[in-house]
């Protein structure tokens, strides 16, 4: 139980939208007269807040698809039910209503576009552009193949969103400290975690694994020089330095 | 050689050609012909653009679930075959769809009221709303506007995009389904858990027809359909709860606006997955389809016992199709959405025939579950 009632805070978070759902559905409880309404959303809601809490149907769902509870919550129509209870409770007075419900429905929840995640788009892709020029300097022509790239952690998300022409040894399953069967497994991504980034151990596993290009964040100090390795620098793009590892050809396509 | 690749020969002149083409067909002309053939009986209250956009739309993508599923486990390569296949069964679906509007038209003697008499008595009949009513129904739209435009204007970042725009990227620009890693390139095994929720690959099919980059698809141009689709069925709900042409549904709309916009309270709840990760399937499931089918419920449910509109349990079985398209949990969620409000009915209402038709509409959920396990 302690578990459910952790889920419902965190989905709660830092609002009171379902506490707000609860009192809307007690209030049209009493007050709602139309049978296919009250059926629809008020008594099947109830029915639906009650099985959320129940510890057997969390272990019933937990079985089918284990760390997703919270989207049970998702099946309670609060956006529906706060606004009917609220208009009908306002009914006679749209326009006062409209004032006290649009305060309370500001002041107990949070503003979307101020979260930190969301940032002004620099194309149409709504990827960063430095990813786009790093990712069209070492795009392969039409009769080459396809290249490999070891890239800063920040970028890796992006890269293959953009083109599916440019490959990488590691990805997203190399920064999710959770997913312990995949995290800090990969040689190179155990080097380019640390700081300084050791280039003359980097150097060796980049032509290991076949990899075309590096590319470092220039406010990551490193140690070693790239020249010596076989890194040629090819490009500045940004806050980012291009090197291409001459060790390791690239082909061309086979017809 | 790709269709992208072939259309994109000609030059930009083409492109745009094929960007206009593409979106007329997928997001105007596929969904306003389909939708026809769901939305007979539905009338009661009046004919409603929404109701029929929201039905063509969700079997659009209903077909392209049905299709894509059987494809991608039989041809690992069968982006093209995908495509064509979709774009058959579409053509069909929208031909009939234009021959039974036609003839409903024809019957109703040429009345686009709903009703037969003369189109001039009809527009002489329209009530204009009242001054407060117009003004919720503009701060409405402004609302809806401003979320359409964030969406444009801002970009939103999430990991999982990571695994779920780059599966179509790579549907779209190799023809490969599902058989390459997202996160680095690797060729891998059907991962069917996730290859049965074909979103990212009708999300392929849409760069494809329209020459647009998948992720643009997803970022950017996703948002502006979605949006404007989810308040349609908070209006179809809103003129369900308090009648067609109510002036307290524009008040309403406003209120789910400011409920969304303000909804970011944590990570987990339905607004931050609707303006955060609009594209993504989870997103559409808890906010258009799940809606959908609750909409759908106050619209079975209110209909009179002898008098079931078929439009509306054919929708129903639509959605559910589309629940699995979303995510795998989406077929299990929408069908316990289902069960719940058709337990209760037939508990307090004495109404146990509706729940066995309720249970009836959910076999899709059921055999994406078998197919779910039985593959997995």
């Amino acid at each position: 139980m302690s578990e459910i009632l952790r889920i419902f805070q965190e989905y709660c978070g830092s609002g009171w939208y379902p506490v707000l759902f609860l009192a809307a559905l007690l209030y049209l409880l009493v007050t709602e007269k139309n049978r296919t309404i009250r059926l629809v959303l008020v008594e099947s809601s109830l029915v639906l807040v009650a099985l959320f809490f129940l510890p057997p149907f969390k272990a019933l769902m937990d079985v089918l698809d284990e760390g997703t509870y919270y989207r049970v919550l998702w099946l309670w129509p609060m956006t529906v039910g706060i606004a009917y209870a609220g208009i009908k409770c306002f009914g006679r007075h749209p326009r006062t209503g409209f004032a006290i419900l649009a305060a309370a429905l500001i002041l107990t929840g949070r503003y979307t576009y101020k979260n930190v995640n969301i940032t002004r788009a620099q194309n149409r892709f709504h990827i960063p552009n430095a990813v786009v020029a790093i990712c069209n300097e070492m795009m392969p022509a039409e009769d080459e193949e396809r290249v490999w790239a070891v890239f800063p952690d920040e970028l890796i998300h992006y890269v293959r969103q953009y083109s599916s022409e440019i490959q990488m040894p590691y990805g997203r399953e190399m920064l999710v400290p959770e997913w312990t069967w995949n995290w800090d497994t990969h040689p190179i991504y155990r080097i380019m975690r640390v700081q300084p980034v050791d280039l003359d151990a980097l150097a060796p596993l980049l032509t290991e694994y076949n990899c075309h290009y590096l590319v470092l964040n220039r406010a990551v100090p490193t140690t070693g020089s790239p020249e010596e390795n076989g890194l040629v620098k090819i490009a500045g793009i940004e806050a980012y330095d291009v090197y291409r590892n001459e060790s390791v050809p690239i082909f061309k396509k086979q017809n | 050689m790709t269709l992208r690749r072939a259309f994109m020969r000609d030059g930009v002149k083409t492109a745009m050609v094929q960007k206009a083409f593409g979106i007329l067909f997928v997001f105007v002309l596929a969904p306003c012909c389909i939708g026809p053939l769901f939305t007979t009986g539905m009338e009661r209250d009046g004919r409603s653009l929404s109701r029929l956009y929201l039905a063509g739309f969700l079997a659009q993508l209903a077909v392209f679930q049905l299709i894509a599923v059987p494809v991608m486990i039989l041809d690992a390569f069968g982006m093209d075959r995908l495509v064509y296949l979709t774009n058959g069964a579409l053509l069909l679906l929208m031909a009939a769809g234009v021959c039974r509007a036609a003839c409903r038209l024809r019957r109703e003697g040429l009345s686009l009221t709903g009703t037969p008499g003369r189109l001039a008595d009809r527009v002489r009949q329209i009530r204009l709303p009242g001054r407060t009513c117009c003004v919720f129904w503009g701060i409405a739209l402004l609302l809806i506007g401003f979320q359409m435009a964030m969406s444009y204007l801002y970009a939103s970042f999430d990991g999982d995009d990571a695994y779920y725009v780059v599966q179509s990227v790579l549907a779209d620009e190799t023809g490969v389904l599902n058989r390459i890693r997202p996160y680095t390139g690797l060729s891998t095994d059907l991962d069917i858990r996730h290859a049965l929720a074909a979103l990212p690959l009708w999300i392929a099919y849409v760069a494809r027809m329209t020459g647009i980059h998948a992720a643009i698809v997803a970022h950017t141009l996703l948002p502006l359909v979605l949006i404007p689709l989810t308040y349609a069925v908070y209006f179809l709900i809103g003129r369900r709860l308090f009648g067609a042409g109510d002036k307290r549904v524009p008040l309403f709309l406003v209120l789910a606006g400011l409920m969304q916009i303000w909804g970011n309270t944590s990570i987990y709840t339905n607004a931050t997955f609707f303006l955060m990760r609009t594209w993504q399937g989870k997103s559409i499931l808890a906010n258009l389809v799940l809606l959908g089918v609750f909409w759908l419920l106050l619209e079975i449910l209110g209909e009179e016992k002898k008098k079931p509109v078929w439009g509306f349990w054919a929708l129903l079985v639509t959605a559910n199709v589309v629940s699995a398209m979303m995510t795998s949990m989406g077929t299990f969620l929408a069908a316990l959405l289902i069960g719940i409000v058709g337990l209760t009915a037939a508990v307090r209402q004495k109404r146990a025939a509706l729940l066995i038709r309720l249970g009836l509409c959910c076999l899709p959920n059921v055999a994406y579950l078998v197919l779910l396990l039985l593959l997995s």
